[in-house]
């Protein structure tokens, strides 16, 4: 037997833009174990519910995350909703989706960048970020926030677009959508991409769903499991939804799932703004959650499904909230797919779960 | 101008951020904020590096990794706090886990606030940052630099850059390995590979 | 909206229930506590499609709770955590952080039993290390 090595990968690492710790058991240039070590940006997020009462709570949750930030106030404010049984106007229920969509045309930009700089396409990394610039642009527009927007409260959003600039909106993306074309296809079809993606960090079917991982990482393993799916909140307008799958289990399925994602939230933003109704934004929310309450949603994110909790006590500040974010599942399947890999790909398998660790540990 | 400040090297750490400072920090570095025109490069080793952009607050976990890359880079460097969670602690500094910002663990040198904070800002603060990198690298040449006082050690990360807590969870991963002789492995490399 | 399904069930049932659940193919959502009274109550989530079905029992101080990451793997990451910030206690976790999973300033900081935690609450000076 070749000696057993232990290799500390980050938590400062050029690949990870967020802290984390593993320690890779390897043995020659094969990982047989690799055990994580968080807890880098715990911060405590979940028990300052304690001391924000839950409409200013909002603003925390978007700052539990830079980039999942509309979506995690958008799955708060949708749990609040479902333990006080608020009804939320349909126009902000659109508003809703287009900018949760365009989180995920973002989201999947800057992934596809960090993924390209991770196996040393620098050109491919600047080109993806200056195309995510103008998703930015449209954020800035309409929120005038870059990154964390505070648009969405509970009962609604704060603010309305007009409906010149949702068909501006549109008009953006189609433009965007010639360029990004271009990205697409160095990203299926470059020899250099397809030679550093093709068989990395495989994930089986059985495995999968053993180690119950969720968005774009399980649907690259051929299982189509997306919340978007159920017609939750504003998406059960939509005429017709199929989730992007891939049967070929590896680092390139994640990659292309995920960028055809991207072209997937450009077509339901369209949809989207071509239905949209007139009408209020924001229903008026009096009271406290009852003692006892619960509540629990789920919401897709643009690293997967997202778990949240809500338990009321009567005041105005909640007894307990909890996040599970999609991060937190994919790190155990992580993990064990990282198992007999080449400790080459370790930093290639890690970008193809797209961790985000700050969501994770809150 | 020295040549230091003509093309200084940045290295990026986020200590606790929410990821919202640090999506900007790479935003400047890419085209439409550019910072490369200054001759700004991204770094991840801080043996390169001049300057130190640090996003989010500080946990007790983070300090000794924190003085330990600020340790790493060769002087004359300047410290950027990015972000207002970085400069005080910002909505996270209520937190049970949160020390505060990232001068409870060393000296900075320029505060960037913003929540989170806009590239442009970033940029500013780069920039009033190779002023100190100047007048660093004059005293330096002058043999008169020296380094600031570091900020006293909370008294719980204290206990943990005697390597207390850090190297216990290293050898208890080890022996969830299942290897007992590795814990020997362990104890003697380092906690943190570049 | 998901379906908002709890079942409150003993400790004693818990390990019968989540085997009904592996069985039928549901798979693992979430594993978190909250506090009540002086215990912690803990909820574990399964799903199945849409379907979504909540489990919560009560667990007192210092009682163990058997893990359930032997049949799904990826608890362990649940278990670790609940066990750093309300000190439940688990049985047979696959990957045993031994409560150094996030290493807080403050032990056990969500336990409602938890001194520090009181202090926190009352925005006194939070005893460290």
């Amino acid at each position: 037997m070749a000696d057993r090595t232990v290799i500390p990968f980050g938590p400062q690492h050029p690949v990870l833009p967020e802290p984390v710790h593993l320690d890779l058991v390897i043995e020659d240039e094969k990982v047989i174990e690799a055990i994580p070590q968080v807890g880098f940006i715990h911060r405590g997020l979940e028990k300052l519910v304690e001391k924000r009462d839950y409409k200013s709570f909002v603003y925390i949750t978007e700052r539990i995350c830079g980039i999942c930030a509309f979506g995690h106030s958008l799955g708060y404010s949708e749990t609040i909703e479902a333990l006080m049984a608020v009804e939320v106007p349909p126009r902000a229920l659109f508003l809703r989706v287009i900018w949760h969509e365009l989180s995920r045309i973002h989201s999947h930009l800057l992934w596809m960048g960090c993924l390209a700089d991770g196996f040393g396409y620098e050109n491919l990394f600047m080109q993806c970020w200056r195309l995510r610039e103008r998703v930015l642009d449209i954020f800035e527009r309409t929120t005038g926030g870059r990154v964390i927007f505070s648009a969405v409260n509970v009962g609604g959003v704060n603010h309305d677009i007009s409906n010149e600039d949702l068909r501006g909106i549109v008009t953006i993306l189609e433009d965007m959508k010639d360029e990004y074309q271009v990205l697409l296809k160095t990203f299926l079809l470059d020899k250099s991409v397809l030679s550093r993606l093709k068989g990395v960090g495989v994930l089986t079917k059985e495995k999968a769903v053993e180690y119950g991982v969720v968005g774009p990482f399980v649907r690259a393993s051929g299982i189509p499991d997306d919340i978007r799916n159920f017609g939750y909140g504003g998406y059960g307008y939509l005429e017709d939804f199929e989730p992007v799958v891939s049967d070929d289990c590896d680092g390139h399925a994640r990659c292309m799932v995920r960028a055809r994602e991207v072209l997937q939230s450009i077509d339901i933003i369209k949809e989207m703004v071509s239905k949209i109704p007139d009408g209020e934004i924001m229903t008026k929310v009096k009271g406290s959650p009852a003692d006892g309450s619960k509540a629990v949603s789920r919401l897709e994110q643009p690293r997967g499904e997202s778990f949240y909790y809500a338990k009321g006590n009567g005041t105005k500040f909640l007894e307990r909230f909890r996040i599970r974010t999609p991060t937190s599942i994919n790190i155990p399947g992580m993990v064990f797919a990282l198992q007999g890999c080449d400790l080459a790909d370790v930093p290639l398998n890690i970008l193809t779960i797209d961790p985000c660790i700050s969501c994770t540990e809150r | 101008m020295s040549a230091v400040s003509k093309s200084p090297w940045v290295l990026h750490y986020d200590a606790s951020s929410c990821n919202g400072c640090d999506i900007e920090v790479l935003a400047a570095l890419t085209p439409l904020y550019d910072v490369e025109r200054f001759g700004i490069i991204n770094t991840g080793n801080p043996k390169h590096a001049d300057v130190f952009l640090i996003t989010g607050s500080v946990n007790e976990l983070q300090v000794p990794i924190i003085r330990q890359l600020y340790e790493q880079m060769l002087e004359p460097k300047v410290v950027v706090a990015c972000g207002i969670c970085a400069c005080t602690g910002g909505v996270f500094k209520e937190c049970y886990n949160t020390l505060g910002g990232v001068d409870v663990a060393i000296p900075v040198d320029v505060y960037a606030p913003g929540c989170a904070v806009r590239p442009e800002t970033i940029i500013d603060a780069v920039v009033a940052g190779l002023g100190v990198l100047e007048e660093k690298s004059a005293l330096l040449k002058k043999g008169e630099l020296v380094s600031p006082e570091m900020p006293p050690l909370p008294s719980a990360a204290d206990k943990m850059v005697q390597g207390e807590r850090v190297s216990d969870t290293w050898k208890n991963n080890i022996a969830a390995a299942g290897e007992a002789p590795l814990a020997s492995v362990a104890a003697t490399s380092s906690t943190e590979e570049q | 909206m998901d379906p908002q399904v709890y079942k409150n069930i003993e400790l004693v049932q818990f390990m019968s229930e989540v085997t009904g659940y592996k069985e039928r193919g549901w798979r693992f959502v979430n594993l978190c506590g909250s506090s009540v009274g002086d215990q912690v109550e803990l909820l574990c989530s399964f799903a199945l499609d849409n379907q979504l079905e909540n489990l919560s029992m009560l667990v007192s101080n210092g009682e163990q709770v058997p893990a359930i990451s032997p049949l799904y793997p990826s608890a362990f990451f649940f278990e670790n955590e609940t066990r750093d910030l309300f000190g439940v206690q688990f049985e047979g976790t696959i990957i045993d952080f031994a409560g150094r999973f996030y290493p807080t300033s403050v032990p056990t900081p969500m336990n409602p039993t938890s001194v520090e935690a009181e202090a926190w609450g009352k925005g006194e000076e939070v005893p460290r290390g």
